[in-house]
């Protein structure tokens, strides 16, 4: 390569580096600005970082990096959807992308500074540079089980970001859905004039019916590139399937890691013990062959799993405090706050729940299977206690529960308003649905139909999980299940999540119009990979007892909320 | 926790962090083994030799999947495994032209306007797969220089 060859190639690397990456810091900052802002560390975190001892567990800021990366895309994607369906900016769209984004970051940081102070709410509690050097200086100081852990993720990174580099070349628009549906609906999307046409019934193979999450964003990242003259590079999509690969690692491995600390009363022992249960929980997802996959695939399989994980660990967050604000040992202040955060992280699990369905069809079946979760678990469980020791319904029935229901369904509104706008104005029906005939209930009840389904979902889970993951996630389930009682609360709500979303996919299976073989073939481990960081979520949860607390005596003993980011 | 789940849990961690170095590695040493020898030549060279030669490129063939484990020939045209094949082939870093003309296909502009419009991205980093999609274009894809008619017979 000569001189000039070199120093152009370093140009072009640094402006491409800068197109992609100001827009995924944008979307960062501004998701990370609303969860602060609705469950941050001022305001309504200020309780549970007093009863969390000072929450020191890292695992709060990756919580909370994770779950903002997950609100800032879809923030990302309803921008452009605004730009694209009421036409603003025409002619200029990708300058005018830039400028709503800015705009949105400015609000939701003074969102969050309103709640907690600017400093508190950008960078935590207590989030003073010379504190959080010795608090980082601190951390970095582990046992050898800790640091192993540490470099064990470190190096599954790493030979990941490997992978991209030999699947980028092998096909750089990735694997096949990626080309005949997710990168062609961008390109339409990135083009002012030919959008509509992404619904065209004429290009059947690109399901005209499927959700824009995604490609609304690889849309976004290409009107940056289009701004700094790099046009729409396919590279583009493969940052995209890694930043979810990091969301999702961030998602579960720091949700994990907040909730094993938060159990036990805070010490530096908790700290650590909740960190290896989070790096663990994290490599988990990272060595599964489906997730390996799904990250460079260019496709949105991986996307609507960290959704829905990112839904289930708000679920989860949201129980503990609406349970906890109906005890009588509490202040009535701290009563008051807990309640409010029970209701900002429904409202977070409804928003995340909207993004899921945002992405892909079935995600609207995990949107339904986390709003009946929480009914069941904040609401029908707790009424059912309460009849069976003697109270009456009306006094048994927990109006609280009932408001976390609410919450979540009205942060789910927005985006069902804007799909429900979508499916009945511009996309034709889904295939499954179109070529329904009367034999359907024929199908239903076929006893083959049902066993081919159970053979083809568990080869699928040998295929996305595959053979070492899933001897340890069995025996995972055994250990959990030794003590049903580590089951309550979050592996109650995950497992009841989980329950309708496959029973959701088998009525879909036994009603496909399709051959049911080559159904199953062709997607049946992708199904089972979107379920996998939940399912990671879940049984780490279980076997390291929950959110139970060890201390009962304090006031913030009983199933404290953990506080994402709240050093 | 008794001595033996500690055991248990000690092990799965174990395994799961091997699992986690192993599996992003044993995939990127297939990408790279993958492209050794014939195989790695470039898909942009792979296309331009078929359409300098006419010849198929079953390696193309045997990595695309599941359009690939049925018989070419028994797709129709129109149909959307058909549509779907097309696709792939076309967009797909290997080249394989299908069988049959379809006119059904390629002569609807919105169609064609999908297939072309994942093109400027291969326009840097495929010259040669960019010249033969619009080579293909061009004369409509002619139904001649073909792996359709030998895959599956």
């Amino acid at each position: 390569m000569t001189g000039s060859g070199l120093s152009d190639g370093l140009v072009s690397g640094i402006g491409g580096a800068l197109a992609i990456g100001w827009p995924v810091v944008v979307s960062m900052v501004t998701g990370w600005s609303i969860v602060g802002a609705v469950v941050g560390p001022g305001g309504l975190m200020r309780w549970a970082d007093r009863v969390n001892s000072g929450g020191r567990d890292g695992g709060g800021v990756m919580l909370r990096v994770g779950l903002g990366g997950l609100v800032g895309l879809w923030f990302g994607s309803m921008v452009m959807v605004a730009v694209r369906y009421l036409w603003i900016g025409a002619g200029q769209s990708a300058g005018v992308v830039a400028e709503l984004d800015i705009l949105l970051m400015a609000l939701a940081v003074i969102a969050a500074s309103w709640r907690g102070g600017l400093r508190g709410s950008l960078l935590g509690e207590k989030g003073r540079p010379a504190a959080m050097l010795l608090r980082l200086r601190e951390r970095l100081r582990a046992s050898l089980e800790v640091w192993l852990l540490r470099l064990a993720v470190l190096a599954g990174c790493v030979l990941t970001l490997v992978h991209a580099r030999g699947a980028y070349l092998e096909g750089p628009y990735g694997a096949f859905d990626a080309i005949a549906i997710w990168n062609t609906k961008a390109r339409f999307l990135a083009d002012e004039q030919l959008w509509q046409h992404v619904f065209s019934p004429k290009i059947p193979w690109t399901h005209p019916d499927y959700p824009l999450l995604l490609p609304l964003n690889l849309a976004r990242l290409w009107s940056y590139t289009s701004l700094c003259g790099l046009g729409q590079p396919a590279w583009c999509g493969l940052v995209l399937g890694l930043v979810y690969l990091t969301l999702a690692l961030m998602i579960v491995g720091g949700a994990v890691s907040l909730m094993v600390s938060s159990q036990r009363e805070a010490s530096e022992s908790s700290d650590r013990r909740g960190e290896a249960w989070g790096l663990v929980a994290a490599l988990a997802v990272l060595g599964s062959p489906g997730v390996q996959a799904a990250a460079v695939s260019q496709m949105a399989d991986l996307p609507v799993g960290v959704a829905l994980a990112g839904a289930v660990a708000c679920g989860v967050m949201a129980i503990p405090c609406s349970q906890t604000a109906s005890k009588n040992t509490l202040a009535s202040n701290d009563r008051v706050t807990s309640r409010w955060l029970g209701l900002g992280w429904a409202s977070l699990a409804g928003l995340l729940a909207g993004a899921a369905a945002w992405t892909k069809n079935e995600g609207l079946l995990m949107a339904l299977a986390v709003g009946v979760g929480l009914l069941l678990v904040s609401v029908v469980l707790p009424l059912l206690k309460a009849v069976r020791g003697g109270r009456s319904v009306d006094k048994a029935i927990s109006y609280r529960g009932l408001w976390i229901v609410m919450a979540f369904v009205l942060a789910f509104v927005p985006t069902g308003l804007v799909l429900m706008g979508i499916k009945l104005s511009l996309a034709p029906p889904t295939d499954l649905i179109q070529n329904q005939s009367a034999s359907g209930l024929s199908r239903l009840l076929d006893p083959m139909r049902h066993l081919q389904i159970l053979v083809g979902f568990g080869h699928a889970a040998i295929i996305a999980i595959g053979w070492p993951l899933l001897l340890a996630g069995l025996a995972t389930l055994v250990i959990a299940l030794r003590s049903p009682r580590q089951l309550a609360g979050p592996g109650i709500l995950v497992g009841v999540i989980l329950a309708v979303i496959l029973a959701g996919e088998c009525v879909v299976y036994l009603l496909t119009p399709h051959d049911l073989a080559w159904h199953l073939a062709t997607s049946a481990d992708r199904l089972v990979l979107q379920l996998w960081p939940t399912i990671v979520l879940g049984l780490a949860l279980a076997t390291s007892q929950g959110v139970r607390p060890v201390s009962k005596g304090s006031a913030g003993g009983s199933g404290s909320p953990p506080s994402p980011g709240g050093e | 926790m008794g001595s033996k789940v500690r055991l248990v849990l000690a092990l799965m961690t174990i395994l799961v962090s091997i699992q986690a170095i192993v599996e992003p590695a044993r995939r990127s040493w297939g990408l790279w083994s993958g492209r050794s020898g014939e195989a790695r030549e470039s898909s942009a060279v792979l296309a331009a030799r078929v359409l300098e030669q006419g010849k198929p490129v079953l390696k193309g063939v045997e990595r695309i999947g599941f359009i690939a484990e049925r018989p070419v020939n028994t797709l129709e045209p129109g149909s959307v495994e058909g549509r779907l094949y097309f696709t792939q082939m076309v967009l797909a870093p290997i080249l394989v032209v299908p069988e049959r003309e379809d006119e059904d296909v390629i002569g609807d502009p919105w169609q064609r306007w999908a297939l072309l419009s994942l093109s400027p991205g291969y326009d840097k980093e495929m010259p040669g797969l960019i010249k033969a999609h619009r080579l293909m274009v061009e004369k409509e894809l002619a139904p001649r220089r073909v792996l359709g008619q030998r895959v599956g017979r």
